[in-house]
């Protein structure tokens, strides 16, 4: 029987960082070893709780910090409301002629108008390309809507290293208090 | 303006429509399938068959057949790049995934920043979107992709009667040899489509989408591709601690038996009298939107596909917020457009009824198939 492989290794493998022949015959090996598969297994659910810790702590803001932040941002919008009240009511008065205009020839010429032009909208249109795509996926992979379905995030360039290369030193800073064995464990 | 130039206005107005009422429908080519109505609901047209030479490469055919299947029955990881070029500029994302025969996948979202660290897991007909930053999952469920067999030999019919599948050279893709095979328009000579499958499994490891003038709409591809047996346990949407479940779209079931769609839209629907060649009406469904009823077409040939939508509620057109919307014409009625790359929306309101196209066809083809549905 062939060799069995080492943590090291089979991490290597589970991220596809191995050659073909190497990888191929690892591939073969773990189809018919237990212990290498059951190594592999846990390696995978290590890379698991290790991505659900790293994202666990990037979010994680003290609640009366975000209380604050939302108090301050709701007393800038208030402020904001009363200038701009203020700001309407001489712009309302210098196009009330125009505005009375358009009035009288809407009310002369408008039941055409009203006739013509579309009811309130209710649909938004944005459902039209979802549903169109979710039954032809006609995007590969579905990635337009996918992508879209998801807001905003802030940049998070330590959790960027920590994916794309686990067993990175930089790890530990992201989930302090795991034991991690150091580097490549 | 005063009472003369008001009253101007409204004769104006009121000239053009008797102009537009006494011209009626712009006479189109006889109905590729007849439009739907509630009397007398069509069945689906066949697929004419062509008058050109058949498929030429048999081996192609297999191959194709080979790629639809090859995620039933492979699981593998990668990499995968996608980028679409669009009148709104250009879209990628970046992201890797795994995929556990025969219909369970993981993607995780590595570019653009935006959504950095998002993933999805798509098991069967459901998909759980996890999104971290609101911390919240999204459950949406799409009967369509649970297509049995005969559907997809349909539409698989549909593509070969369609489309010329021509070799081209072997490439490499992914450290993976790949043959290379051109989907070329029987009826325009156009290629649509040029796609590389992985020589051993057939799995399709890349794929260029063009526009009518031969530049790139959209490309896939596989940066990177190892075949494994993915374990089980990395697709078990548990959210999060914390995190918050929410309900997605819920998409319609689509039916072949339109007779029965149509008796249950509860409106007298219409259906193009023109379509592209090649295409043809495949399914129907209705769902009910924010208390709307509504009515889904949907037509292919094969490769490109086009969705008619519509309803009969006086608050059912289409919402464009947060869409860079253009202004257009169906036989001179006002109407929108959007483009969101590969596909353009059409939206119209005509004698009553809402109606929005959807479909990776240019806009002046939309409006074609717009003018020729007449309510």
């Amino acid at each position: 029987m062939d060799r069995h492989y080492d943590s090291e290794t089979l991490t290597d493998y589970l991220h596809g960082a191995l050659d073909p022949e190497t990888d191929a015959a690892i591939f073969a090996h773990l189809g018919v070893c237990e212990a290498c598969r059951t190594a592999y297994n846990a390696e995978v659910a290590l890379g698991e709780a290790l991505r659900n810790a790293a994202q666990g702590e990037a979010l994680d803001f003290p609640t009366d910090l975000v209380a604050r932040i939302r108090l301050a941002t709701r007393e800038e919008a208030g402020a904001s409301k009363i200038a701009r009240w203020f700001r309407s009511r001489r712009v309302a008065w210098a196009t009330l002629p125009a505005a009375a205009a358009v009035a009288l020839a809407l009310w002369f010429g408008g039941n055409e108008l009203r006739q013509q032009s579309a009811p309130p909208a209710e649909i938004d249109a944005s459902y039209y390309f979802e549903a169109h795509d979710a039954q032809t996926r006609s995007i590969p992979e579905s990635e337009r809507t996918g992508a879209i379905a998801f807001a905003a995030l802030s940049d998070r360039p330590h959790v960027d290293a920590a994916y794309l290369h686990p067993n990175d030193p930089l790890l530990g800073e992201i989930a302090p208090g795991l034991d991690l064995g150091g580097p490549g464990n | 303006m005063g009472r003369p130039g008001a009253f101007a206005l409204a004769a104006l107005t009121l000239a053009a429509t008797i102009v537009a009422v006494a011209m009626g429908p712009v006479a189109s080519q006889p109905a590729r399938t007849p439009p739907p109505t509630g009397a007398a609901p069509a069945a689906p047209a066949a697929p004419a068959v062509p008058a050109v030479e058949p498929t030429s490469d048999p081996a192609s055919a297999r191959l194709l057949a080979g790629a639809l299947q090859a995620p039933r029955r492979l699981s593998y990881i990668g990499r995968l790049s996608l980028i679409a070029w669009g009148a709104n500029g250009t879209r990628a994302v970046e992201l890797n995934l795994e995929h556990r025969a025969p219909d369970t996948t993981r993607k995780w979202y590595i570019a653009p920043s935006s959504v950095y660290g998002n993933y999805v897991i798509e098991r069967g007909s459901t998909s759980y979107a996890f999104n971290m930053r609101s911390e919240t999952v999204t459950v949406t469920h799409n009967p369509s992709a649970d297509e049995d067999d005969v559907t997809e030999e349909a539409n698989f019919g549909l593509l070969t009667t369609n489309y010329r599948a021509v070799s081209g050279a072997d490439e490499e893709v992914a450290g993976r040899k790949a043959h290379t095979l051109s989907l070329i328009n029987r009826y325009s000579g156009a290629r649509l489509e040029r796609i590389w499958l992985d020589a051993q499994t057939s799995l399709l490891l890349a794929k260029e989408r063009y526009h009518a003038d031969g530049s790139i709409a959209s490309s896939s591809r596989y940066q990177q591709i190892a075949y494994r047996d993915v374990p089980a346990a990395l697709f078990q949407p548990t959210p999060p601690e914390g995190f918050r479940t929410v309900q997605g779209r819920d998409f319609g079931t689509p039916s072949k038996d339109l007779q029965r769609v149509l008796k249950q839209v509860g409106f007298a629907a219409a259906g193009p009298r023109y379509l592209p060649e090649g295409f043809a009406l495949v399914s129907g469904d209705v769902t009910t939107i924010k208390g709307i009823r509504s009515l889904h077409l949907l037509y292919t040939d094969g490769l490109r596909s086009l969705s008619l939508f519509q309803n009969a509620d006086p608050q059912g057109s289409a919402n464009f917020k947060g869409l860079q919307a253009h202004s257009a014409t169906v036989e001179g009625r006002p109407a929108t457009y959007v483009e969101e790359e590969p596909n353009i929306l059409l939206a119209w309101h005509e004698r009553g009824l809402n109606f929005t196209l959807v479909g990776d066809l240019p806009l002046q083809e939309l409006e074609r198939i717009a003018a020729s549905i007449v309510p």
